[in-house]
């Protein structure tokens, strides 16, 4: 192996050797970084919910009519709405929701142990209406579901709404009381007269951000939500009839109210919609990885072929002096890796960097050392083939090249 | 240690067929010091590759120390040409990228040999050539005398049994010219078989026997009257024009 003079010959042609090595570390630090996002994203999108996510449809009604300006109206038709989606054939629940898990929207309030000194937890919340948790298919893990005392008139400002009882995920029941002991604690937020009851824990849900750091926190409010602005509904199909309804439910609705725009969507295409700019991320910063890997190459080609060129005269003496066609093909082959080798350490570094510097402004994922050196040998493998043709090419440089002048 | 039988060489273009070679029978004994001249186009360098295995030839035998390398692999070629054979050519052919220990060391590595037993032998070699101070130095940090001198260490390092110099002085000026045909001379002494291809008759005549090739063929040629061969002449004229 001659590691050695091949260093040292390449460390009297600087330019040419840092001008590979930088673009081969820029390549593994930006394609491992683009890549641990992507596949954080996957892992995001393919986690489970906690909800029946699959049989689950999210029915909006925007009003048009003059009645649905009357609160009454509003309730009436909620009412009604309620009770023939839930006689339908092939749906097994329902319940009135104020904005959809999985949906991108939601709200936000600021919640810490009564009393605590502490800052606010961000805690999303969704106002549901009654049998929220049989429809959403969550699973209640302590404490008890909401029950018909829940349920307080909003218009009415009593102390039972200003201390209202409240459901909370596991996540978020852990990120307000570490101790494990949430239920039955009270809740507050910073200068809010309100204050919640934890009288229940759910075991899994995600709220409308799933691919985001808070994604599984849930505060679930009783409420009955809608008005002349419109409402939402959350209908939960039996297995294997989730096609059929997806028709038939607008129908129902019209027929009830013809009134009003009815929009229908499976809870998963909702998801979809979230995802649908990190996809299109995924697809531009896949095909960035993918420019970066092919200009690599084309720089590797492009070097060791200029390599071969120049020194045309210098690999005849080289076979003159002794070396067998696998010596010269050797002789290039380790030179590339060389150069390769010297930007992946670089690259490596250069990774933590960047990924250091995402995870400040863009919550990026932490790096593993196995997806480095799973990238960092890609590389280095691809960096080997691409100087594979110029190399194959100088092997048949004929010896006696070395004796014409 | 050469022995060439009716040896025949074609170069051939799409066109046109030359004859470099036609026929040409030759010995040389283990040991000799001998020059070959001739014009140019005469066949010197075809002779000089094909007796240093840089290139095949298309019909005849060859022996090199009394081994027929026809049917050779090209693998076979280059191992002999590293175990037997020190090139020395007109323009040094030094690698500019590496110094001059790195330089002699690249036939060695070929060798197979241990890191310490090349360094010994590259020590030798430069000390033998007198550049023991330059070991460090690039080829461009040194003079064309200098450049030759470690051009001739890298022949030597190896202990090979023939030395093939292809005009080896032909880039230098006298001085150094004949500080490099001193150097020749003494390996030779050594016991080292060298065959040198020159232009330059005063140089040629150090030789122990002179060889002259016109058109592929070996001429024999008697200069004990004091008159000279036409393309010498020839040559001379020309060399002094430039």
């Amino acid at each position: 192996m001659e590691l050695g003079p091949i260093i040292r010959a390449l460390m009297h042609n600087k330019v040419r050797f840092w001008l590979i090595a930088i673009e081969v570390a820029l390549t593994l630090a930006i394609a491992i970084n683009a890549g641990a996002m992507l596949f954080e994203l996957r892992d995001k999108y393919n986690q489970p919910s906690g909800m029946d996510d699959t049989n689950l449809l999210t029915v909006s009604t925007l009003p048009f009519g003059e009645r649905f300006k009357s609160d009454s109206f509003v309730d009436s038709t909620r009412e009604e709405d309620l009770r023939r989606l839930r006689a339908f054939p092939g749906v097994r629940d329902a319940t009135v929701i104020d904005l959809f898990p999985l949906s991108g929207s939601g709200t936000i309030y600021g919640r810490r142990p009564l009393g605590a000194k502490s800052e606010d937890v961000t805690t999303p919340v969704i106002v549901v209406g009654r049998r929220a948790l049989p429809t959403l298919g969550v699973e209640l893990t302590a404490g008890r579901s909401f029950g018909e005392g829940d349920f307080v008139d909003d218009d009415v400002l009593s102390e039972q709404q200003l201390n209202r009882n409240v459901l909370v995920t596991r996540e978020l029941a852990d990120e307000l009381f570490p101790q494990g002991d949430a239920l039955g604690q009270v809740i507050e937020g910073q200068n809010e007269p309100i204050k919640n009851t934890i009288v229940g824990i759910v075991g899994l849900m995600q709220n409308g951000w799933p691919h985001s750091a808070i994604g599984k926190r849930v505060m679930l409010i009783p409420g009955e939500p809608g008005d002349y602005n419109g409402m939402r509904y959350l209908v939960r199909a039996e297995p294997g009839s989730i096609d059929a309804l997806y028709g038939q439910l607008e129908n129902l609705l019209f027929e009830i109210n013809p009134e009003r725009i009815v929009k229908i969507q499976t809870l998963l295409e909702s998801k979809d919609r979230v995802f649908n700019n990190s996809l299109l991320m995924v697809k531009l910063l896949s095909g960035i990885i993918g420019m970066l890997v092919v200009v690599t190459i084309l720089g590797i080609v492009g070097l060791t072929s200029f390599s071969v060129a120049e020194r045309t005269r210098q690999i005849g003496t080289r076979r003159a002096l002794g070396a067998t066609r696998a010596d010269i093909l050797r002789y290039f082959l380790v030179e590339s890796w060389t150069i390769a080798g010297a930007g992946l350490v670089l690259g490596s570094g250069l990774a933590y960097l960047v990924n250091y510097a995402l995870a400040q402004v863009a919550d990026a994922p932490r790096l593993e050392l196995g997806a480095l050196a799973v990238v960092g040998l890609a590389l280095w493998i691809t960096s080997m083939l691409a100087a594979l043709v110029p190399a194959l090419r100088a092997m048949t440089i004929s010896p006696d090249l070395a004796t014409r002048s | 240690m050469i022995k060439l039988k009716n040896v025949q060489k074609i170069y051939r273009t799409e066109h046109v067929e030359t004859h470099a070679l036609g026929g040409l029978s030759l010995s040389i004994a283990a040991g000799e010091f001998v020059s070959v001249m001739g014009p140019s186009g005469s066949g010197k360098t075809t002779l000089l590759n094909i007796t240093g295995l840089l290139d095949t030839f298309d019909r005849g035998s060859y022996l090199l120390d009394g081994r027929d390398v026809s049917g050779l692999s090209d693998r076979q070629m280059s191992k002999l040409r590293n175990a037997m054979i020190g090139f020395i050519f007109q323009s040094f052919n030094l690698i500019p990228d590496i110094n001059v220990f790195d330089n002699i060391d690249v036939p060695l590595r070929y060798r197979g040999w241990k890191a310490k037993r090349r360094r010994e032998a590259i020590e030798e070699a430069l000390g033998l050539v007198g550049l023991t101070s330059r070991i460090k130095h690039l080829p461009s940090q040194l003079s064309g005398g200098q450049q030759q001198r470690v051009a001739v260490a890298r022949a030597l390092a190896g202990n090979p049994a023939l030395i093939l110099a292809d005009e080896p002085t032909g880039n230098l000026d006298s001085a150094m010219a004949m500080e490099i045909m001193d150097l020749l001379e003494r390996i030779n002494q050594l016991g080292t078989t060298l065959v040198m291809v020159t232009h330059d008759p005063e140089l040629a005549n150090r030789a122990q026997r002179q060889l002259h090739l016109l058109d592929g063929q070996l001429i024999d040629m008697d200069f004990s009257d004091g008159h000279k061969p036409l393309f010498v002449e020839e040559e001379a004229i020309s060399a002094a024009a430039e």
